[in-house]
């Protein structure tokens, strides 16, 4: 069973993007919600972790800082990120997958969008 | 700088039109109504700071209906009891997702841009139009909505790109 990591301080980015991730994901998921960059590190170091979908504007803790965080652990390190954000632009996409991102979307996707960015992860 | 006003209100209402229909598969049309926040029934309010390149905030004034509407086509299913939460995590996320389509629209590809994190305003303290205030009206699904920032959004903007 593949497990999903979505991280947005929005309860209601969560549920969109896990409903787009239902209808175009692994039909296997399971999925945990964090509403902040600390809370999403701590599920991702508690269990593997297939997939962390992660917006950038977050309290405690944003998702560059995450992304980086999980990057630099030799454990955590390959885990896929994903971001969803809304101030992505060519700088800000080039700087995140810099750091190690494996795609960055611009806020709203659609369930193609999210198929297409991880159709090489499953 | 008229023609920049009107190139950038132009890109704004595309914005606008294009976030409600992806995500709610709602028509936005643009108003000519003068609009007061205050003239909004059942009134709910978000405001977000934008970091860089320019100090400014955007404020997203709306009903309370229509963004239980927007809600239960997000949700597929919104009971009654469901609180108020859940409302203003759809409205802080509209605003978000409009402001930074906008930066994103407006500014050159190499520049980057910083939003602060959106806050919902209270409804006990309305604020008032502002002197030099841009403001975009549209109403969507019969019911208006009014997007107000400042008019000197446009001037970096414009500096920006020159």
């Amino acid at each position: 069973m593949k497990r999903i990591v979505i991280a947005d301080d929005a309860n209601l980015a969560r549920m969109y993007i896990q409903k787009c991730l239902e209808i175009a994901g692994p039909q296997d998921a399971k999925f945990e919600g964090a509403s902040n960059g600390k809370e999403a590190l701590e599920l991702i170091k508690k269990e593997k972790t297939d997939l962390l979908v992660t917006d950038l504007n977050m309290p405690i803790m944003d998702g560059l800082t995450l992304l980086k965080w999980i990057k630099s652990n030799p454990l955590l390190k390959d885990t896929p990120v994903i971001v969803i954000t809304s101030v992505s632009n060519v700088s800000k996409n080039l700087e995140l997958q810099k750091f190690g991102a494996h795609k960055v979307l611009s806020k709203p996707i659609t369930p193609a969008i999210i198929h297409n960015a991880i159709e090489q992860l499953f | 700088m008229s023609n920049i006003k009107a190139e950038i209100n132009s890109i704004m209402i595309n914005v606008i039109s294009n976030v409600f229909e992806d995500m709610a598969f709602m028509e936005a049309i643009e108003s000519r109504e003068i609009l007061e926040p205050q003239d909004i029934p059942n009134l709910m309010w978000s405001s977000l700071l934008v970091n860089d390149p320019v100090y400014e905030e955007f404020k997203l004034f709306i009903s309370k209906n229509l963004v239980r509407k927007i809600t239960e086509t997000i949700y597929g299913f919104l009971d009654e009891e469901s609180g108020d939460q859940i409302l203003n995590d759809t409205l802080t996320e509209i605003l978000n997702i409009v402001v930074g389509k906008f930066f994103k629209e407006v500014l050159p590809p190499e520049q980057s841009f910083s939003l602060g994190l959106p806050e919902i305003g209270s409804t006990e303290e309305c604020p008032m139009k502002e002197p030099g205030s841009i403001e975009w009206n549209f109403t969507l699904e019969n019911e208006q909505v009014l997007l107000i920032s400042s008019e000197k959004i446009l001037t970096k903007i414009a500096e920006l790109n020159s």
